[in-house]
């Protein structure tokens, strides 16, 4: 989305499905949660690549401020939310 | 799993930068962001924003350290200067009142390039007047390092008065251009009333001929300007001869000239 004209433009297929939530880590990478799973999702092609593989229902998504832990909220009970934290490993 | 107590069906969540979560939860009936500590797996506060939307989906709060554009530094300075209803145009055009008078000023459309200053800051420098206006000027400089001259005109008091014949043939430029394009609507809106019932349809009429009719036309000649009342003079030539029309112009008591006869 242009920021300035609030004009959309398609960059591509993700290629998972239903994603409900996006997060910038602040190394400027695009994540996602997709139906499959945890995505990291290229910017420049919009093509998603499935790191972590789970079925949860994750509503939102954030990253710390050092980009170590991604926080994700789902709705997994019936009365209330859940918080979830993956750690990050650049290894893995 | 971190803390299992958040409202039902949080859906749009966002890390601040003091470090606390925002929130928001599905089909919530007004737009409140809540406040969330992970450390406690605590909400510590509720916040509502003044809007007719609702049902928060997503939350993005910008960085904690924003990259203002040169025209935020500007304002931002404006007002650690005191001055107050600061409006900087698309165009540079600058107004802001301080002491109760309004100041006046124009920013250079030439911005040069030069080496960031190592601040965040903007450097406002005084400088000898640029423009030969009476008025010093300054010289801005951009923590990027882009320089900017800001022309200073004074305040509006200090503005030379606008001469009314300057007025009326700005007037009578705009409405002929609106003509010209095609735009009856606006074009009366330049006349007085009794004015817009007799030249509507005469307007209307001739639209299609409009471009040839004001491209005939001299400019437009002053024979007097009295109180509220002013009479031009505009030339056409028509199968070979000279033709002279009058125009005439009343201002309102709004203070507006509007063209009353021609």
């Amino acid at each position: 989305m242009d920021a300035q004209t609030g004009d959309l433009s398609v960059i591509g297929n993700i290629g998972f499905d239903k994603v409900v939530a996006l997060a910038f880590r602040p190394d400027g990478s695009l994540w996602g949660w997709s139906q499959q799973g945890l995505l990291e999702i290229d910017m420049a092609t919009g093509k998603g690549t499935l790191i972590l593989p789970g079925n949860y229902a994750i509503q939102g998504l954030t990253w710390d401020q050092l980009g170590n832990v991604l926080f994700a909220v789902a709705e997994d009970t019936p009365e209330h939310s859940t918080l979830w934290a993956w750690m990050y490993d650049s290894d893995s | 799993m971190m803390c299992e107590h958040l409202p039902k069906k949080v859906e749009a969540l966002e890390t601040r930068p003091d470090g606390l979560f925002a929130y928001g939860f599905h089909n919530d009936e007004q737009l409140r962001t809540h406040t969330y500590d992970t450390t406690n797996c605590e909400t510590l506060e509720h916040k509502r924003i003044n809007t007719p939307f609702k049902d928060v989906e997503g939350i993005a709060w910008p960085g904690s350290k924003c990259v203002l554009s040169n025209t935020e530094l500007l304002r931002d300075y404006l007002e650690s200067e005191g001055y107050q209803n600061i409006v900087i145009g698309d165009d540079g055009h600058i107004s802001a009142e301080l002491d109760g008078e309004t100041h006046l000023a124009q920013l250079d459309s030439e911005v040069i390039q030069g080496t960031p200053s190592g601040s965040d800051q903007l450097i406002v420098t005084d400088i000898a007047d640029a423009n030969n206006d009476g008025f010093n000027d300054f010289r801005l400089t951009y923590p990027s390092g882009e320089q900017q001259t800001m022309f200073y005109f004074g305040s509006e008091s200090q503005q030379p008065p606008v001469r009314e014949d300057v007025v009326i043939w700005n007037l009578w430029d705009e409405m002929n251009a609106t003509l010209v394009a095609g735009d009856v609507q606006t074009a009366i809106s330049y006349l007085t009333v009794s004015a817009q019932r007799k030249y509507q349809p005469v307007f209307e009429a001739l639209l299609p001929h409009m471009s040839e009719i004001v491209g005939s036309y001299s400019p437009l000649g002053k024979v007097f300007i009295i109180e509220d009342m002013a009479e031009f003079v505009v030339y056409r030539e028509i199968k070979g001869e000279l033709k002279m029309f009058f125009v005439y112009y009343l201002k309102g008591e709004d203070g507006v000239w509007r063209l009353s006869a021609m």
